[in-house]
């Protein structure tokens, strides 16, 4: 909440500076930020005349409800996880989002989307594992899970999502009865018996960046890391890891629009912008995920997209159900973890 | 006589006396304003806010006021009446006219009574387009969850604007289909405040231990040598306390340097887990609490006469009744002050237990920081809030009485 009124007063401060054609964009920062501006921004301010202010979130949606609930829109875009798109936009604090803009829809990929959110690129959470160290890594899902045949600590994200996915799919639940299981009454318990055997070999991480550290302190033998992280660390970093795409769950990076917010134009303007096949496909190359766009793929860098196999057996993440669910899987889960 | 004449040429003094100090107490009223309209801005209105929002329940009473009123007369049958069936159907197209917010806030506060129900609130709109009477058959028709009676429950016990859910949830207790009082399955809440007073007492003690020989030394060594060390102490002040949580992880890692030392010395075979779990969590709280507790023994033992001790001493006292009887008396207010200092710190410290603790290590702020930010239950967060500050206040109460103690001898 502190952190939240701090965005706040801040943007409020130099709120006061606004010129009349403006869009404020809040992003996850870092370097997708600097992508996002080379690729799209200069452009777009060059093209449009709209200037564009550039801000930085932590991706909890509180923030967002809390400028609509104050009235005290300060910010015209937003791009966040999808679920929380979904919350938001039932809740009534986002605007939603006409997708006729994007033409054919048949171009899209499912679930990129939503009512008060446009999808742009794929993220996911795979295992990672460091091969100098880990010369006989698992070859499918269940092995991550079989503490006794892969010895070794685990990181596991303790945000729920894709960790309770994970965790049927190691159980043999195929991919399109993962919900049906999971949102039954002893949906979570079958979760926690797949969980219970590694229970004191899990370390759990919540900042993504202790989804790296505790693989390059050596702290844990697999982790589960963010893909843009994965790559970050052997593109950029020069690990020596790998990791497996046997089976795995995804979502997209979803933008949204705060209700009333002051630019709502220019913010549908930028989307619009954005969402040229061109530029996604070139974000993506960038982002090292593929594009919410099919018509946007073949602008990816075929040698970055060559290194991410999404063709084998991908699970898209039901928004949805996680906004229903998300509370009451909380606070059985940390009943879970004080057993 | 002349004390009469005497009063009576007091009395104008008196009151020319009298109106000076209420001009003095007006002009510092005054300038005491700003500070007073801010508090009042910036800490009470929120805290008042907070607290209200602990109790406040009005989404559903707003999206369904019809179908609350009419369930008031339900009593004992499986399922409510046609009646509350068409106030449904009503209330539902009502509230899918008017802001969408109306309906998501009211499906928010629902799901927390019921696993599921924001998508059979949200879906409903869209469902009864086409139910006719009887409303009852159709509506079940149109979802069949609508004829189970644990959705009807969760309206009829949200008649009310005002509620203790959030208070019930906070203590791990809620209220069942027939409004009686029961521990929840998945009891949380009160393990973690005991985890955190427990935390709080750990840090606290181990802060003591370790702070009063540094203050005691301190206190005696010369002015330059003390200005080094306090240096030392004053040096987590000026660090960020990212670095040095960071600085721990790097410490106490499996592979780290004090595990390396451990095993290079032979006291320890394997590296012991120091990150991530209990362990790691003290020793992070402690250094960062070191100060608070090293600054006010520090001022109180500089104020001790050494002529005290060196009587005792005369008086033929062994070094530990001389140090029990003269010495910890006179630092008694500093110890007060210290142990008050670092016990609540500690308890609304979140920072360091969510970097090196596991989450089940996580203290009752950085769960009520969790529930405002990630799980949006507001409501929630407000009542742990207000219990949090409900014992921090009675503890505050208590421990003062110390500090009073301290000032007596």
């Amino acid at each position: 909440m502190a952190s939240a009124a701090a965005v706040w007063m801040g943007m409020a401060v130099s709120g006061a500076a606004w010129a009349e054609e403006t869009l404020r964009i809040v992003t996850f920062g870092g370097s997708y930020e600097d992508f996002l501006k080379e690729r799209v921004v200069n452009d777009f301010e060059k093209e449009t005349g709209i200037h564009v202010v550039l801000d930085t979130w932590t991706l909890k949606i509180a923030q967002v409800r809390a400028m609509v609930e104050a009235g005290n829109i300060t910010a015209d875009l937003f791009v966040g996880d999808p679920w929380d798109a979904a919350a938001g936009c039932s809740e009534g604090i986002l605007e939603p989002i006409d997708p006729k803009f994007l033409g054919d829809m048949s171009d899209m990929q499912d679930g990129s989307v939503l009512e008060c959110g446009i999808g742009t690129h794929m993220f996911t959470i795979t295992f990672a594992w460091d091969k100098d160290r880990t010369p006989n890594p698992p070859t499918s899902l269940e092995g991550f899970f079989d503490i006794k045949k892969y010895p070794g600590k685990r990181a596991l994200t303790s945000r729920m999502y894709t960790t309770f996915e994970y965790a049927l799919m190691a159980d043999g639940v195929p991919n399109d009865q993962i919900y049906k299981v999971l949102g039954s009454p002893d949906g979570l318990q079958r979760v926690f018996k797949v969980l219970e055997p590694m229970k004191d070999q899990i370390v759990w991480w919540d900042p993504a960046q202790l989804s790296v550290t505790t693989l390059t302190n050596h702290e844990v033998a697999y982790s589960m890391v963010p893909i843009n992280r994965y790559f970050n660390a052997v593109l950029n970093d020069n690990r020596n890891w790998d990791t497996t795409w046997e089976r795995f769950a995804y979502g997209y990076d979803t933008w949204f629009i705060p209700k009333d917010a002051p630019n709502k134009d220019n913010a549908m303007k930028f989307l619009e912008f954005m969402m040229q096949p061109e530029r996604l496909g070139a974000l993506a190359t960038d982002f090292v995920a593929p594009p919410s766009r099919k018509s946007a793929l073949k602008f990816m860098d075929s040698k970055i997209a060559s290194k991410v196999d999404y063709s084998k057996n991908p699970m898209p993440m039901d928004v949805e159900f996680w906004a229903s669910h998300f509370d009451s899987f909380g606070k059985q889960f940390q009943a879970w973890l004080r057993q | 006589m002349a004390v009469a004449t005497v009063s009576e040429r007091t009395t104008p003094l008196r009151a020319a006396l009298g109106r000076v100090r209420r001009r003095a107490t007006l002009i510092s009223l005054a300038m005491l304003a700003p500070l007073l309209v801010m508090t009042g801005l910036l800490f009470v209105a929120p805290l008042a806010n907070m607290l209200f929002r602990s109790i406040d329940n009005g989404e559903v009473s707003k999206a369904f006021p019809t179908t609350v009123e009419t369930l008031r007369s339900w009593t004992d049958a499986p399922l409510p009446d046609e009646a509350a069936f068409r106030a449904l159907v009503f209330d539902v197209r009502a509230a899918a006219l008017q802001d969408r917010s109306v309906l998501g806030n009211a499906a928010r506060r629902l799901n927390l009574e019921v696993d599921g129900f924001r998508s059979l609130v949200l879906s409903a709109p869209n469902k009864f387009k086409t139910v006719t009477e009887p409303y009852k058959k159709t509506v079940i028709e149109a979802d069949s969850r609508w004829g189970e009676p644990q959705y009807w429950r969760a309206l009829q016990r949200n008649a009310h604007k005002l509620t203790d859910f959030y208070f019930l949830s906070a203590f791990d207790l809620k209220r069942t289909a027939d409004s009686s009082i029961v521990r929840t399955d998945e009891p949380i809440f009160l393990s973690i405040f005991v985890w955190s007073v427990l935390m709080g007492a750990i840090v606290t003690a181990l802060c003591l231990v370790i702070a009063y020989p540094l203050a005691h030394l301190l206190a005696v060594v010369s002015p330059r040598v003390s200005s080094v060390l306090m240096f030392f102490v004053l040096l987590p002040f000026w660090t960020s306390i990212l670095v040095r949580t960071s600085s721990w992880i790097v410490l106490l890692q499996r592979e780290g340097p004090i595990n390396q030392l451990l095993q290079w010395s032979g006291l320890i075979n394997a590296p012991m887990t120091l990150l991530f779990n209990r362990i790691g969590v003290i020793i992070a709280m402690v250094h960062v609490m070191l100060p608070f507790m090293v600054l006010p023994l520090y001022s109180v033992m500089r104020g001790v006469n050494p002529n005290l001790m060196r009587a005792a001493y005369s008086m033929g006292a062994h070094a530990v009744t001389a140090f029990r009887r003269v010495y910890l008396p006179q630092t008694y207010a500093g110890i007060g002050a210290g142990v008050t200092l670092v016990f609540i710190l500690t308890i609304g410290y979140y920072i360091t237990p969510q970097l090196i603790g596991a989450p089940q290590d996580q203290l009752i702020s950085g769960v009520i920081a969790s529930y405002t930010s990630e799980y949006l239950n507001w409501g929630l967060s407000s009542a742990l809030s207000a219990i949090l500050l409900i014992v921090i206040l009675a503890l505050f109460a208590s421990l003062r009485r110390f500090i009073v103690i301290g000032k007596a001898h």
